[in-house]
């Protein structure tokens, strides 16, 4: 089954409506809608790009769509499809058809398919966002790595949109943790996207008898889901880790999890439970993240709040501090939204999940601390260099300050020689291409890259004096607390390091020289 | 074309190429480990939550 046949297939009918004023998305919404939040949220979020025109298409229920029509009989019998529409949303004047074989892609601002189902036996009829994807804000602080474009046919035109896939249950086969998967997986998985009848189907052969999949998926089905399309992962149940470590929300806090998911591009879920007026039970939810803000005048590093203990005083501060809010979807209010990073209280926080990287071993907070262990580690060997940067670095690694910043990036090894080989150092240096090249022959094919930068450098420049390269592909050992096999190299201002022998416990580095003697910009995706 | 994190060189073979790249210009420093007991805990606790997640019984609706 083509995974994009409901977004290419062709229209019944047609209409175009312009949304310049005095057009109301409000009276819109109301009128055709329901007045659903999500569908509000969709237009509100076009108005915000500049919203001329709203395409809307009535379109038969094709592949995905058709799949989920075929799977939801079994949990109630009367189900019936009452409509389904595809609107897209014009930044520019769309009058007529005619129109839209003319307008050029950059004017679409994102799609919403919206599907009415009735299910009488569970009394039942509502719309909902069978999915929808929305240009990001264009702002360069509002960072989504590894954007995808999703292909979407207009009055038969075939066009893109770049976003992350938006989605809402509708408690028939269903639910916030299904809706939530899906977004994240649409972005990685070989097909495009995952239907729900694979999710379920994941989800029965962690269940007992008696699966419904409109009333959630637990844990256990969330992970088999993920095991199955061959997705890793590191997740945390905070009660369960609370019976062994009671002080686990704070050493392992869900913004970690978070935030590593993100930064590499394979996303992060967080699972929380509802609180406030009306809430009654312990209602449960979750929602995937796939961005974040870059706030680069934020007061808490300053402040010296962001100091990370990784245990025992040791300690760095990660390049989240400069994050104040995640980009994510809450399937009951609509897409693309800023959750402040601490507005979920820790005690709130049930379930962190971080994806990872095909064939990664090890998360991104795992990287980072065997990262800062091989960096204060060569310490006592970069005091009394020559170079500039490597004595500030040495100032802000040393025993009693550490405060160098840390980034982890999953990236691809092209990526990261790419930009040893396209960017020089703040001074011009250039770093030597046959040795780019000999590299390039011996390295995996991707690689954790722990970037190493200074307070201030990194928040104003977005610049870093070196990393820490290791290969992700290395299972842990938990016998082994820091596996040298981890490490591949390290670069610093004006030289490399790469392990040549281990004594005991005392590793032998082979030192070589990097034109790279100052700062280069950090990575991005 | 499938990623793959299959090491093509471990770091001291990588360390063994560049020796012969580099020469006279290259040279070995020796290091003590330091805080490895410290990262090991840290890093043994995420891999410890992501096992007893297993038994969890938390659902999302």
């Amino acid at each position: 089954m083509p995974m994009d046949a409901h977004r290419r297939a062709d229209p019944v009918s047609l209409r175009i409506v312009p949304a310049t004023q005095p057009f109301s998305c409000f009276d819109f919404v109301d009128a055709e809608f329901g007045g659903l939040d999500s569908v509000r949220r969709c237009f509100s979020l076009a108005r915000s790009h500049g919203l001329q025109a709203v395409t809307i298409e009535d379109v038969p229920a094709t592949g995905l769509i058709a799949d989920e029509n075929a799977e939801i009989p079994p949990y109630a019998p009367d189900h019936q499809m009452k409509a389904l529409r595809r609107l897209a949303f014009w930044s520019v004047p769309v009058e007529k058809a005619d129109d839209l074989g003319a307008v050029g892609t950059d004017g679409l601002v994102g799609y919403a398919i919206l599907k009415r189902d009735c299910a009488p036996c569970r009394n039942y009829d509502s719309w909902h966002v069978f999915e929808a994807v929305f240009r990001k804000y264009p702002h360069e602080h509002n960072c989504v790595p590894a954007l995808r474009e999703y292909a979407i046919r207009v009055g038969g035109r075939d066009l893109a949109v770049p976003g992350v896939l938006y989605c809402q249950q509708n408690t028939l086969n269903k639910a916030c943790a299904h809706v939530a998967l899906r977004s994240l997986l649409s972005r990685r998985l070989p097909a495009g996207d995952i239907a729900y009848s694979a999710i379920n189907a994941s989800a029965v052969k962690a269940s007992g008898l008696g699966f419904q999949p409109g009333r959630g998926l637990g844990v256990p089905q969330m992970r088999r889901v993920l095991t199955d399309q061959g997705v890793p992962f590191r997740d945390m149940d905070y009660e369960e880790s609370e019976k062994t470590d009671p002080d686990i929300r704070e050493h392992l806090p869900f913004q970690k999890y978070l935030y590593a998911g993100i930064e590499s591009g394979a996303g992060a879920l967080l699972g929380f439970r509802l609180s406030g007026p009306g809430v009654t039970g312990t209602p449960r939810h979750i929602i995937p993240f796939f961005g974040h803000t870059f706030n680069k005048d934020t007061w808490v590093p300053d402040a010296d709040l962001a100091y990370f203990d990784v245990g025992g005083g040791v300690g760095y501060i990660p390049s989240e501090s400069w994050t104040s809010s995640f980009l994510g979807h809450d399937d009951n209010f609509g897409p693309n939204f800023c959750v402040p990073r601490l507005y979920v209280r820790p005690d709130q926080a049930e379930y962190a999940v971080e994806l990872l990287h095909d064939h990664f071993q090890y998360s991104g907070c795992y990287a980072e601390a065997v990262g800062l262990s091989f960096l204060y580690s060569l310490y006592p060997h970069l005091v009394g260099s020559a170079n500039g940067w490597m004595q500030r670095l040495a100032f802000y690694i040393r025993p009693k300050l550490q405060r160098v910043v840390l980034r982890a990036v999953a990236v691809e090894t092209t990526d990261y020689l790419d930009q040893l080989r396209n960017n020089p150092d703040w001074d011009g240096g250039l770093e030597d291409t046959a040795f780019i090249e000999r590299l390039a022959s011996m390295l995996p094919d991707r690689l954790w890259v722990v970037e190493v930068s200074l307070p201030h450098l990194f928040p104003a420049n977005e610049r870093k004096v070196g990393e820490i390269v290791l290969n992700p592909g290395v299972t842990p050992d938990p016998k082994k607390p820091v596996d040298f096999g981890y490490f591949l190299l390290a670069r610093l201002p004006g030289k490399y390091l790469t392990l040549q022998s281990v004594s005991g416990s005392k590793p032998h580095f082979l030192e070589i020289p990097s034109r790279l003697a100052s700062h280069t910009p950090v990575l991005r995706h | 074309m499938p990623v793959s994190t299959e090491r093509r060189f471990g770091s001291p073979e990588i360390a063994r190429e560049m020796a012969k790249m580099f020469g006279d210009e290259a040279k070995t420093v020796t290091v003590e480990m330091k805080y490895r007991r410290e990262v090991g805990r840290f890093v043994r606790k995420i891999e410890k939550a992501h096992k007893q997640a297993e038994k969890s019984k938390l659902v999302f609706d």
